[in-house]
């Protein structure tokens, strides 16, 4: 039986990428790292904080800019200690989740594992045991954050475990663009990070969540998500992963739960190879007229992909659609591209489509015959096909220069 | 300008070109046309560099220059346009940012700088003026769903943007209506001056009332079997190629 070097699988021809993850590959081998370490309550002001430049341009790279008075809120895990910024509006909170939960006793009856199960697997339940710190970050009742919030997650010490809890909660009609940045800066090598992040989007608001992620080469990643949608609101969530981890799963999950809500993801991916990369997005609807769109773009360079989209259609009128695309730029590697629905009301209207493919060279020539060399033509193509929609405006130059990035990587065929 | 001599090329065994001989000099309009078939779109696509062809026989001399031995985006660089019979939809790839690339590379190829971003954005206003296509066509992906005539209209859009010596006109007419063509054929005779040339491959007479060709040349299974003035057009639009073919088949 032929086989396939997939970032250090070696898988048979024919076997499911899934397959893979029912015999284990998920599973984290904590034995690998130190233990978990506890972050500090005890916040300090990001004015005390004391970065190294190479550890500012790592972070700018992730699209987080602590040193911008403009922004209204920060909020820096840096190892074990937290720093943030006092919110320039009011109506806008930011502060550690354990101090939310001291201070807000209600919290936890309301938000603290109510979008996650906290039985889920193994991650959700070592988040639960450990009682793990995070952001808590709430919008009030009508108040429009109209300038992003930055949030940042470092980790800095090599083979170390961050493990962190994060609630967003935006009450009704509020709206809130909050960009976090997970990296493990330009020097460390291996580590592993878990997450669990809820976040919870009242009636008429609309919670716009950009993550980017640039990782070590032997990092884990376990992120996971939860989103509970009420009646018209709207949860985009924008995904970059400017450099992929050595193995990383996360499949958020949302709920849109009132009438007329809705949600759209759009990911963005660059696989490297010796790299594990399993991105999905899953859609509970079970509001009237909610409406679903995941697009999924990846770039692989040779590593292994999963791009598993799940739209599940649970009420009248709902509209749901699913999109996930691979260009393979190597000719190892993997790419499964999963885009599936569920329909569970005879009112549903969903579709999906899914495409993996080359460089059309006719593309390539076009461009060359007008005065682009080859390297050129390629990184411009893979630009275009990663443009997606998501609203670029604004980041940072640093991040947009790492997005450029994943398509010049192309061009010049190395990591 | 441009000196061919002897030219031939295949795909893969099947010998497309055999043996063009073609001089154009600055300031002429050539006009070649032939029946389907006769390798006028090989000829362009030889000329631009495109790999699905091989060259096994001739030369091509450019400005001076060994053009068989450039790669294709030197060729460019070093003013020779094609214009696509059949343009390419690049799907997310603005028109702002390939002509922005595209025009920065030929001026650094030239020695000269960079352009502003303003003085890049006053120059993509002025062309699009000159050759009449509408603003929302190049704020739009490369050819991404646009029409077949405004697809040839953005060719004759980036011709205007690169300035190229010589243009080579691959059936730019076809699919085109009346003011559509029209348009087009204002474009290329604008952007004429006495020191660029114009290849025009066509299958047609109609183009020629519009953009008047000092050459006519019949393309005829890989070979220029007839060259002479306009009136050569004119002729083949009234008699067909059935006469050529008669007169030089193998």
């Amino acid at each position: 039986m032929p086989t396939v070097n997939t970032g250090g699988i070696i898988m048979e021809h024919g076997v499911f990428i899934n397959d893979m993850a029912q015999a284990g590959y998920l599973k984290v081998d904590y034995s690998r790292f130190k233990d978990i370490e506890k972050i500090e309550n005890n916040s300090s002001t990001i004015d005390e904080l004391n970065l190294e430049g190479d550890e500012i341009s790592s972070l700018k790279a992730v699209g987080v800019n602590l040193y911008d008075n403009s922004l209204v809120g920060k909020f820096l895990i840096y190892g074990t200690n937290v720093y943030t910024s006092r919110p320039r509006i009011a109506g806008v909170e930011i502060i550690p989740l354990k101090e939310a939960l001291l201070l807000y006793p209600d919290i936890k009856a309301k938000y603290y594992f109510k979008a996650v199960d906290r039985e889920q697997d193994e991650v959700t339940r070592t988040a639960y045991k450990k009682e793990q710190n995070g952001y808590f970050i709430r919008v009030k009742k009508n108040v429009v954050v109209d300038i992003p919030i930055h949030t940042a997650l470092f980790m800095h010490k090599e083979n170390s475990v961050m493990c962190i809890h994060n609630i967003v909660v935006l009450e009704e009609g509020a709206q809130l663009h909050l960009i976090t940045g997970c990296t493990s800066g330009c020097t460390l090598k291996e580590g592993l990070h878990i997450a669990v992040s809820e976040h919870f989007v009242g009636k008429g608001a609309k919670l716009t969540n950009t993550m980017i992620h640039n990782w070590g080469s032997d990092f884990v990643v376990r992120p996971k998500t939860a989103t509970i949608v009420e009646d018209d609101g709207t949860f985009v969530s924008n995904y970059y992963s400017v450099k992929p981890p050595k193995n990383i799963q996360t499949n958020p999950f949302t709920h849109l739960k009132g009438k007329n809500a809705s949600a759209k993801y759009m990911t963005v991916l660059a696989s490297l190879p010796n790299t594990y990369s399993d991105i999905g997005g899953t859609v509970l609807m079970t509001g009237e007229n909610s409406g679903a769109e995941l697009v999924a773009r990846a770039v692989n360079h040779g590593g292994t992909v999963n791009q598993t989209g799940l739209l599940i259609g649970a009420a009248k009128g709902v509209r749901a659609h699913v999109d996930c695309s691979g260009l393979m730029l190597s000719t190892e590697g993997v790419i499964e591209a999963i885009p599936g629905l569920r329909a569970m009301h005879p009112d549903a209207r969903m579709s999906h489509e899914a495409a993996i493919g080359k460089i059309d060279t006719g593309e390539v020539n076009y461009l060359q015959s007008k005065g682009l060399e080859e390297m050129q033509a390629i990184a411009l193509i893979v630009r275009g096909f990663l443009d997606i929609g998501i609203e670029e405006e604004g980041f940072e130059p640093e991040l947009q220069k790492a997005i450029q990035q994943i398509s010049e990587l192309s061009g010049h065929g190395e990591e | 300008m441009l000196v061919i001599k002897d030219l031939h090329a295949k795909i893969e065994d099947k010998e497309i070109l055999r043996g063009i001989n073609l001089t154009v000099k600055p300031g002429e309009i050539h006009a070649i046309m032939g029946p389907n078939g006769s390798g006028k779109s090989t000829l362009s696509a030889v000329l631009a560099g495109n790999d699905k062809f091989e060259v096994t026989e001739g030369e091509v001399s450019f400005n001076g220059k060994k053009l068989l031995e450039l790669p294709p985006e030197d060729r460019s660089r070093e003013g020779l346009f094609l214009s696509f019979q059949y343009p390419v939809e690049i799907p997310g790839v603005s028109m702002v940012n390939f002509m922005r690339t595209a025009v920065n590379e030929h001026r650094k190829y030239k020695g000269e700088e960079a352009l502003s971003a303003s003085d890049f954005l006053k120059k993509m206003r002025d062309k699009k003026k000159l050759v009449e296509i509408d603003s929302k066509l190049t704020n739009r992906s490369v050819n991404e769903g646009f029409s077949g005539g405004e697809k040839k209209k953005n060719e004759i859009f980036q011709m205007a943007m690169l300035e190229p010596t010589l243009s080579i006109l691959d059936e730019t007419d076809s699919g085109l209506d009346i003011d559509a063509l029209r348009i087009v054929a204002n474009g290329v005779n604008k952007l004429k001056t006495e020191n660029n040339a114009t290849i025009l491959i066509t299958h047609y007479q109609r183009l020629l009332d519009y953009i008047v060709p000092d050459y006519v040349h019949v393309l005829y299974k890989g070979r220029i079997v007839k060259s002479a003035g306009k009136e050569l057009a004119l002729e083949l639009e009234e008699k067909g190629y059935d006469w050529i073919k008669k007169e030089f088949e193998d």
